[in-house]
């Protein structure tokens, strides 16, 4: 029944790596891939590989601070209905671009 | 309760902009899969994706203006769609509107309550 709306969510937590991510900018607040990877003991591009993962599935956000970009938890992130807000509306906007292409050609 | 809108500006006049919303095979070129409508309400909906589809039936039709529909893939919570097209002040152009909602979430959640409660008394 929930499969659509949290397989984003379920498939970004089932990597152990990716749940101690969160777990660390939970507890830690925002950190760099950087950061994040010496903390967890993966290598950099592990991390920022698992970072854009979780920035996919909604759970977390990205500001770039300099050279260097900072991850967030996003508030809500985690929670089923906000991911299908989000995914949903995504979708809309893909179609209704669609018709405008469609129609005013 | 759980509610997506989104809108599109059209060049297209209101007449043309129902028309890619309520026929097939318009609705085939834009809305993501092969659509089959039966537009009149109770009518079956299905849209034939890539790998996938999506089932569901017309609740209300106003000729030229607004249609709805429910939708959902196989054993998925389904979803309640209202697309509605406006015409402009200006006499050119429109705007498509659509809203996306889950009126069945929040039942889930109750059924889901009321098992729970039935499970432990």
């Amino acid at each position: 029944m929930s499969a659509t709306r949290t397989d984003g969510v379920f498939q970004a937590l089932a990597d152990p790596n990716r749940r101690q991510i969160i777990e660390c900018l939970a507890g830690d607040g925002p950190a760099t891939a950087t950061g994040l990877a010496g903390r967890i003991g993966i290598t950099r591009q592990g991390a920022a590989k698992h970072l854009a993962g979780l920035a996919d599935a909604g759970i977390v956000t990205s500001t770039r601070e300099g050279r260097e970009v900072r991850f967030a938890l996003r508030d809500g992130g985690l929670e089923p209905g906000a991911v299908w807000l989000r995914s949903v509306g995504d979708q809309w906007e893909r179609r209704l671009s669609s018709l405008k292409r469609h129609l005013d050609v | 309760m759980d509610e997506v809108t989104r809108e599109v500006e059209l060049d297209s006049d209101p007449e043309r902009a129902w028309q890619a919303i309520s026929e097939q095979s318009e609705l085939s070129e834009w809305l993501g899969g092969e659509v089959t409508i039966d537009l009149r309400p109770g009518g079956d909906l299905r849209v034939r994706e890539e790998d996938a589809e999506r089932t569901g039936f017309v609740e209300e039709v106003d000729q030229g203006r607004r249609l709805s529909f429910w939708w959902s893939y196989r054993g998925q919570e389904a979803t309640r769609v209202e697309l509605e097209v406006t015409g402009h002040p200006s006499g050119v152009g429109s705007t498509v509107r659509v809203t996306e909602s889950r009126p069945l979430a929040g039942l889930e959640r109750e059924l889901a309550d009321i098992t729970a409660l039935a499970t432990t008394v």
